[in-house]
This record gives C-alpha cells, sequence and structure tokens, in this order.
C-alpha cells in the first residue's frame, strides 16, 4: 500500500542537448543541491531531468543517488532517452529497447516496455568505447549499466530505453558535435512526448489501486503512530473498506484518543 | 493475442515452435537463453506482467512429472502432475500461481514428446495411475495455441491404467465433440458460484457456460469431473452453492460423471503476503482468513461447515465413493 499517489518520471540522458524539447515543453529547474550531474525538476515535482554525462557508469550513479536520496522511490518511472550508434539502421531512426546486452557481461536484460507504443524495437548492446559496430544492434554507452542500476529500486515494468540513432559505420566520430544531437531528436519530439504521457498515465492508473483511503489520512494527522502501528491501521481499514463496514468507519469520525482506535481495532 | 513472444535459442526450430510463430506474425519476437532470464527476474511485478500479454516458449528440463501434493487425488494410487504451461489466460483472484512466481507470462514448454516419454516410462505397470494437468495452468485455455490436448489425448488412448485429467475453466471442447470419447481422459471443471466467480473469477468463461460444456462432453460420452475447489465464503454460501450444484447435477448424464473434488482455499503464508500485496484491497484477503500455522486459510469451523453442506448436497445426486475432499 502507498500512502499517496505519486508518480514521478524520470528522464535520463547523457547529454542535455539530447533533451532540448522536453526542456522547451516544460519549466524546469536545477536542483543546486545536487552537484555531481545535473537534475531538473518541474513545478509539481514529478517530472525530473537527470543529465548524467556520458560515458561508463555515470548514468547508473546517479540513478543510485537519486533513490539513495529518496528522491526516486517505488512509484518512479524510469527512462533513459539518448542517442546511438547502429551499423545497418537509418540514422535519425528511433527504437524501444527491448534486449539488452553488454561487451563483457553474459547477463542480459529484456525490457518489459508494457505501455502500448508505435515504436519499433531492437535489441542494444553496451559497449566501453564508441566506434564499434555489430549486425543487427544498437550499441551505446549506458543502457546496460542504467538497466542493472534502476531494477535495484524500481520494478522492471517501469523501466523503459529509448534510442534514436546518430552514427554508423561510415560515421565520422571524431567531428561529432553534440548541437547536431537536437535536431536529430527534436525530429521525434512528438512521439517521445506522447509515449512519456501515456507512461505516465499508465502508471498513475495503475499505483492509483494501491493508495490508502482518506480515513488513513484523516486518523495521521490527528494521531503519532510508529511505522508498525501505521501498517497495523492501513491493513485495518483496508479490511473495513474491503467489506464495506460503514458502521465502524463512521465510529472512526469520532474517536478522541488513539487509545479508543486500538480498542476499536482489537474489538473488530 | 499475444503481444510479445520469447523463444529460447535452443527450441527455436522445434516444430511447435515454428507452428506458433508462424500464427503469430505480428507479436514482437526475442529470442532468449533461458526462460529464467525472464521469468525469474526479482523485482517484478505479477499484477503489471499480468497486462503484458507475454509469452514465452521454452523446453522444460529436468523431471516433467511430480508426485501430487499428499491428500490430492480422485482414486488413483499413484498420482503426478505435470505441467506443459506455467501461468494462465484467466486471472483468479484466489490462484495461487500469483504468489508463486514473479512473472504472470505464460510460459509453453513445447517438447511434450519428452513429456509424453517419462509418462510412457511410469506407465508399464498395471497400478492405477493418475495425471494431473491444470495445476500450474488452465488445461485448455490456450488449446488453440498449444494444440496440448490433441497432442496427448492420442497417447492416453494407448495407455490402460493410466488416466488423464484435464483441469479447465475453458469452454473450449470442440476438439472432444470432434473425436471419440477417451475412457481414460476425465475433462475436469471447476466452479464457483455464480455470485462468486463473477466477483474474482476475471476473463473466465461465465459459470453458466461452464455447466453447459460439461453437460455436452457428458452427452458425448466422455468423462467429466466437478472440481468444487477452493470453497469460497459468501453470506449466502449455503444458498448459492445449493443452487450451482442444482444447476451442475440436474442435467448431466451422472453415468459419465468420473468424480467430484472438494477443497478448501488455503495459502502457504509467504504465498498469501505476496498476492496480498498485490490486491490489497481485494475483499477476498480482508474477510475471514486467518493465520493457521503455516498456512493462511478460513477457521477450521467454517471450513468444516461449508464441506459439511457441499458434501451433504452432493450426496443428494451422487455416491459417496466419487466425492474427494482434497486436504
Amino acid at each position: 500500500m502507498i500512502e499517496k499517489l505519486n508518480v514521478k518520471l524520470f528522464i535520463f540522458a547523457a547529454y542535455k542537448a539530447e533533451l532540448y524539447f522536453i526542456f522547451d515543453k516544460n519549466k524546469l529547474t536545477k536542483i543546486s543541491q545536487i552537484s555531481k550531474f545535473d537534475v531538473y525538476v518541474n513545478n509539481e515535482k514529478d517530472l525530473y531531468v537527470v543529465i548524467s554525462g556520458s560515458s561508463y557508469c555515470k548514468m547508473s550513479y546517479a540513478v543510485a543517488y537519486l533513490a539513495g536520496a529518496n528522491i526516486l522511490d517505488k512509484q518512479s518511472i524510469l527512462v533513459n532517452i539518448g542517442i546511438a550508434g547502429a551499423k545497418d539502421y537509418k540514422k535519425s531512426s528511433i527504437f524501444l529497447i527491448n534486449k539488452i546486452t553488454h561487451k563483457f557481461y553474459k547477463k542480459k536484460y529484456y525490457p518489459a516496455n508494457i505501455v502500448d507504443n508505435n515504436f519499433n524495437v531492437a535489441e542494444l548492446m553496451t559497449i566501453i568505447d564508441p566506434g564499434h559496430y555489430e549486425d543487427n544492434k544498437i550499441m551505446d554507452m549506458e543502457a546496460y549499466d542504467f538497466f542493472m542500476s534502476s531494477l535495484k529500486f524500481v520494478n522492471y515494468e517501469q523501466i523503459f530505453i529509448l534510442k534514436i540513432i546518430s552514427d554508423n559505420s561510415s560515421s565520422d566520430l571524431a567531428n561529432f558535435k553534440k548541437e547536431s544531437l537536437s535536431v536529430l531528436i527534436n525530429d521525434k519530439a512528438s512521439e517521445i512526448i506522447k509515449f512519456l504521457t501515456d507512461i505516465k498515465i499508465f502508471f498513475n492508473d495503475y499505483y492509483a489501486e494501491f493508495v490508502l483511503s482518506n480515513y488513513y489520512h484523516k486518523i495521521i494527522d490527528k494521531f503519532h503512530f510508529t511505522h508498525s502501528e501505521k501498517n497495523k491501521l492501513a491493513k485495518f481499514l483496508l479490511k473495513l473498506e474491503a467489506n464495506s463496514d460503514s458502521k465502524t468507519l463512521s465510529l472512526l469520525e469520532k474517536l478522541v484518543s488513539k487509545n479508543e482506535l486500538i480498542k476499536l481495532m482489537s474489538d473488530v | 493475442m499475444f503481444k510479445k513472444i520469447f523463444i529460447e535459442k535452443n527450441i527455436l526450430d522445434h516444430p511447435r515452435t515454428k507452428q506458433i510463430i508462424a500464427k503469430y506474425n505480428n507479436a514482437e519476437k526475442v529470442i532468449c537463453n533461458h526462460y529464467g532470464e525472464i521469468f525469474n527476474l526479482n523485482n517484478q511485478s505479477f499484477r503489471l506482467s499480468k497486462k503484458s500479454k507475454t509469452l514465452i516458449i521454452a523446453k522444460k528440463n529436468g523431471k516433467k512429472l511430480l508426485p501430487t501434493p499428499e491428500g490430492f487425488g480422485i482414486g488413483g494410487s499413484e498420482n503426478y502432475y505435470f505441467s506443459h504451461m506455467l501461468n494462465c489466460l484467466y486471472d483468479c483472484r484466489y490462484c495461487f500461481l500469483q504468489g508463486l512466481y514473479n512473472s504472470a507470462h505464460y510460459i509453453l514448454f513445447v517438447n511434450y514428446e519428452d513429456f509424453i516419454a517419462e509418462i510412457k516410462d511410469l506407465s508399464n505397470d498395471n497400478n492405477k495411475r493418475y495425471f494431473f494437468s491444470g495445476y500450474d495452468c488452465d488445461s485448455l485455455a490456450l488449446e488453440n495455441v498449444t494444440n496440448f490436448a490433441k497432442e496427448f489425448l492420442p497417447i492416453f488412448r494407448q495407455l490402460n491404467n493410466s488416466y488423464l485429467e484435464l483441469r479447465t475453466k475453458s469452454v473450449n471442447i470442440n476438439l472432444f465433440l470432434e473425436s471419440d470419447p477417451i475412457e481414460n481422459a476425465i475433462i475436469a471443471f471447476s466452479f464457483t458460484p455464480d455470485e462468486i466467480s463473477k466477483l474474482i473469477e476475471h476473463k473466465v468463461p461465465p459459470v453458466n457456460s461452464r455447466i453447459r460444456a460439461l453437460h455436452l462432453l457428458a452427452a458425448s460420452g466422455w468423462n467429466v469431473g466437478v472440481r468444487l475447489d477452493p470453497l469460497i465464503y459468501h453470506a449466502e454460501f449455503n444458498k448459492i452453492y445449493a443452487e450451482l450444484i442444482s444447476k451442475i447435477f440436474s442435467n448431466l448424464d451422472l453415468r459419465k460423471l468420473h468424480s467430484i473434488s472438494v477443497g478448501q482455499l488455503r495459502f502457504p503464508k509467504d504465498v498469501f503476503n505476496k498476492i496480498y500485496n498485490l490486491y490489497p484491497k481485494e475483499k477476498l484477503f480482508n474477510n475471514l482468513l486467518t493465520n493457521r500455522g503455516k498456512l493462511i486459510s478460513y477457521d477450521e469451523d467454517l471450513e468444516k461447515n461449508m464441506e459439511a453442506f457441499i458434501i451433504k448436497k452432493l450426496n443428494n445426486y451422487v455416491s459417496k465413493d466419487l466425492i474427494f475432499s482434497c486436504k
């Protein structure tokens, strides 16, 4: 059970230029207390944009940091959006990743991609250095670590990876300009925003099923409870509500002390 | 029907795999090494994955047949269960699979030939043996995809002392109606009263349709079973179960009734806790279930009363030796 509905969408990218379209559409403020990487949040505090920087493990560190700081929690949805290379996919095409491998690790991950969408899907391999391509695979530098780290903190179904193809074996990576990223990605902005909106709606609906009722909040506001007492109270209320016990529920409104409530809980 | 199909690499060329893949052209296909990479992953939600409509085609390794739990049987001296599938198309709130597995993806083990070889190996003497299907899945709900019954029934036609029970809530019975009955096959339907089924047996064919399918099969000469398992408490338990029993048995050709089993709603504690956390607002889990040692179940007296009532009602229609109580 959860005390209140608090589904936060976290969008992770290596470079800010990959997410200009998100900044354009939302008023985001930088969280100044976090200095190791850049985190921006909207006024409602339900959209976070995390710019981790490129290269090995930086994104997974960011995930772990945000979870450790209780900014990211069990209801959070984590989406990595970024560019990637591919030998045989067209530049600027976009893919939702359905299989993640690592050049050096055996374990594989298979994102659930549970929310309906129209993206093409593809397999991705995370590598340490850019410029390496394999047949029928998208190559990037962070998705594997991002997924592995995210899985420690949220449900597997709440992690998504979207990649836009920026280079292939004929690209001149040495002269690659970060600024060109926004042009590539902006083309896909409306598709991505629709998907992010659908994700948010899907998980809001899902988690709404777990939210404790107003009775719980009224009682918690009125009396002091320890963590374990809160759990007992939540279960007690669920029982009353599941059984439509309106008689007992109406008694809750009239309670004047915590002891009365404890007695009621043991009597029912 | 399936949005995504995972296929184990080692079973890619199996004829059944090819058949299924051909049928689901539009589904997303992903090759994996072993189903456990997806199915056994921690930190996934059974409730969320139930929405994903994902099939995993895999090969069952190791032992295919397992002895049934003690107290589970319908008259055989040896009882085994086997699962060509894990998980179910239906979504019954009392189903223990929700608490057993991390994922609701359907796993289909396509190496039927290995199951069949083990069944034949075991059936090499005159002991009466029962083989139960439908413990970890519904035996018939996905018959159109799996051809499971279609492939296993002819095998049992050749095995005189081995009985196959196909336990189901599906009304997918054309296969049976189109073929000659097999004496050692039992198609066993599970029921709760309509008032309960509508609330907690999601996506399951209506009770009346199941009763009709049961009657049709018996009238066509197939042996049938009735499974009142689990018994679910209701404020009007006696009335609605009496009505259900009356509907089931009034027009049933009792000569084809193989057995009736009656079972209780019981969960191992850890399984219950997992299911409760998936559906904390569900009335079933917030009503009368108590902690009884290692199990969560109804109070012993309530269980006894419910079962006694059911047995009494059943005795109006069938002899005692056809009724089995699953402990």
